[in-house]
């Protein structure tokens, strides 16, 4: 279906509950979907944006 | 992978109010083909109830998402300037600077204290933001919007973003373009609509316009009231 609100769509899908199949989700801090919609919601809240860049074990 | 930092509870609480949190991560291939345990995936549905494959140690994150924000042409890459990981930046949304960033490996308390001393900053530079629950709530209004169009279901659309509209009090104000946005969505949708019913006749044109009339109310003092009330038949 078209996707008229990005931003929205990003900042809910947080809520989506978990089927059956694959890996559990780990208790993890949430994640911005992407660069764009980091902004937006860091300029609105007013806060840092909070950049972690690490590599897999 | 700095699990004692992102998957703590302490900080998942308060970044929760506090930050916006964005992940990159290096050598997304070599994981790929070592077949890594922190590239496992689960399976669930988005909130439009479409099917997603998300990272389990990164939940609500696509391997697509991840790939993209991590790679050599996205904005991100222009903090990290290929140092050392891991990494941490804390950036002005307003400006897009750098504020400061420190590598190697931080606890949960450093964390904290670095973003609430720039989270002061940035309040007295810009003033108090919008809390994160009504940023939350205006996404999910846009869902149901989103949704209710799908359907062309004008009254649940109005609706919702009648709701939407109530963010706007204080201390939400700066949500106002946001829902004006979504305002114009509906109306540009409706407006076809109210096309496709002037163009119809009988006894099909008669429920449409049944449906329209209990539009009207929300539809007050915008551009298409006039309209909508003439195929109501109550102008």
């Amino acid at each position: 279906m078209k996707k008229l609100f990005p931003i929205g769509a990003m900042v809910a899908v947080a809520a989506a509950i978990a089927l059956a199949g694959g890996d559990k989700p780990k208790p993890c801090v949430a994640f911005a979907k992407s660069w764009e919609a980091a902004c937006a919601e860091a300029k609105l809240l007013c806060c840092p944006i909070v950049l972690h860049s690490h590599g897999f074990n | 992978m700095h699990r004692a930092v992102l998957h703590s509870a302490k900080y998942i609480k308060y970044a929760r109010d506090n930050a916006v949190e964005v992940i990159t991560m290096e050598e997304i291939d070599v994981a790929e083909a070592k077949k890594s345990k922190d590239i496992r995936t689960y399976k669930t549905k988005d909130a439009y109830g479409d099917e997603v494959e998300y990272l389990a140690e990164f939940p609500g994150i696509t391997m697509e998402e991840l790939k993209r924000i991590s790679a050599d042409t996205a904005p991100p890459i222009e903090y990290m300037q290929g140092g050392k990981i891991p990494y941490h930046g804390f950036v002005d949304p307003h400006t897009l600077k750098e504020m400061e960033s420190v590598r190697g490996k931080r606890s949960v308390a450093q964390m904290i204290a670095l973003i609430e001393k720039h989270k002061k900053t940035l309040k007295e530079k810009h003033g108090a933001g919008i809390e994160r629950k009504h940023w939350r709530s205006a996404g999910q209004r846009e869902i149901e919007i989103d949704l209710a169009l799908a359907k062309s279901d004008f009254l649940a659309a109005l609706k919702a973003h009648d709701a939407m509209a109530l963010l706007v009090k204080r201390p939400a104000a700066a949500l106002k373009t946001r829902i004006e946005s979504a305002f114009e969505v509906i109306e540009s949708d409706l407006a076809k609509h109210l096309d496709t019913v002037e163009a119809m006749n009988g006894p099909e044109r008669k429920n449409a316009a049944k449906k329209i009339k209990k539009l009207l109310p929300l539809l007050k003092d915008t551009k298409l009231e006039e309209r909508a009330k003439a195929i109501a038949g109550t102008k």
